[in-house]
């Protein structure tokens, strides 16, 4: 690989940085975002437990196993 | 998202649903949240993931297909397992049987479970049924000898078939990175020429071989291969909102080798030329229309 090639792959991150930094949403938008996500009708319908925890205990209670599905709020 | 527009809102999830505890986990970056980081917990890397977990939150099982109906059977599986590993020894056939179909268990293991259990006739029959996809957990020189020693029928014989197809097909992709498709893609024009071609759509493998027979008919301007390979890929692609433009363009393309084809049956001599005007085509679709008019 040529040196200016070699020299802009390693500089990259630091010219996108501030780039990268003005696109990140802040901590109110991520509990906003958060907020929404578990709005959402299917979350009600299919009676999701959000606390790990707290579905492990009645997993427990009522002998059944725990259907885990992950997701991600912070990305619209 | 899909999953969750398309499968979780339904109502048969929600019938599903009663009788595990269903748990979201959502990443949502907020500092010092609880638990915001459990999708790597569990190794997971990408979005969306399923699992099932034990009671003590031990993950017990990758959830990879992603319908109630999947879901179902991994929860039905993990039943008899349990049932299994309680010592209820009735459950002893149906877990096999749930292992077959989830495949958790490889050909050769089901083979040797098999000699531990009593099977009735219907039982054995179903067994053999379900040892054909298994074929596919054995390198392809070893499946082509375990099928001479399997009693098929001939509608199970043509099934074993398609399996080993697909190992053949996923086998020639091996040096895909390497050589760009180009060794898949001329072993797959093989298997088209002798007549051995995969025929279930839902296969992954199918899809590449047809997918990458279409390339090739493109590339080499081969009008009978591109009016077949389309025709199987037409409806995948039309499946996809985000495949319109390659429809477009694959349509044009099969339209102007069919223009190319009834130009030689004029007995003019202009192959070169037909490949010229076929890469025109792909690259200016309005060109390509106007020399219609």
């Amino acid at each position: 690989m040529k040196l200016d090639k070699q020299l802009g792959l390693l500089l990259m991150p630091v010219l996108l940085a501030p780039a990268l930094m003005a696109q990140r949403p802040s901590q109110d938008e991520l509990k906003e975002r958060y907020e929404k996500k578990i709005a959402e009708d299917w979350v009600e319908k299919g009676g999701w437990i959000l606390d790990l925890d707290k579905a492990k205990a009645i997993a427990k209670k009522e002998k059944k196993i725990v259907f885990a599905y992950f997701t991600r709020s912070y990305t619209p | 998202m899909q999953l969750e527009s398309r499968v979780l809102s339904t109502d048969d999830f929600k019938a599903f649903s009663k009788n595990v505890v269903p748990y979201l986990s959502v990443m949502t970056h907020i500092e010092g949240r609880k638990d915001d980081d459990l999708l790597t917990v569990y190794g997971f890397r990408g979005f969306p993931s399923l699992a099932f977990l034990d009671a003590e939150g031990n993950k017990i099982k990758v959830q990879a297909e992603r319908s109630v109906k999947g879901f179902q059977a991994t929860a039905d599986y993990l039943g008899l397992k349990a049932k299994v590993e309680a010592g209820d020894k009735s459950a002893a056939i149906p877990y096999f049987f749930a292992q077959m179909k989830l495949g958790d268990i490889d050909f050769k293991g089901a083979q040797e479970k098999v000699k531990t259990l009593k099977l009735s006739d219907e039982q054995m029959a179903q067994y053999t049924e379900a040892l054909i996809p298994l074929l596919a957990t054995l390198p392809l020189d070893v499946a082509k000898i375990e099928l001479k020693g399997l009693k098929l029928s001939e509608k199970q014989h043509a099934k074993a078939q398609q399996v080993l197809m697909s190992s053949e097909i996923m086998n020639h992709l091996k040096t895909f990175r390497q050589d760009r498709g180009a060794a898949a893609k001329a072993a797959f024009y093989k298997m088209w020429k002798e007549g051995r071609t995969p025929t279930d759509m839902d296969q992954r493998p199918t899809l590449i071989f047809w997918d990458l027979l279409l390339r090739k008919a493109g590339e080499d301007s081969d009008l009978e291969l591109m009016e077949i390979a389309w025709g199987k890929m037409r409806p995948v692609y039309k499946k996809n909102p985000r495949a319109a433009r390659f429809i477009e363009q694959q349509d044009a393309k099969l339209e102007q080798l069919k223009k190319n084809g009834d130009d030689d049956d004029d007995g003019h001599d202009d192959d070169d030329d037909g490949d010229d005007d076929h890469d025109d085509g792909d690259d200016d679709h309005d060109k390509d229309g106007d020399k219609h008019k």
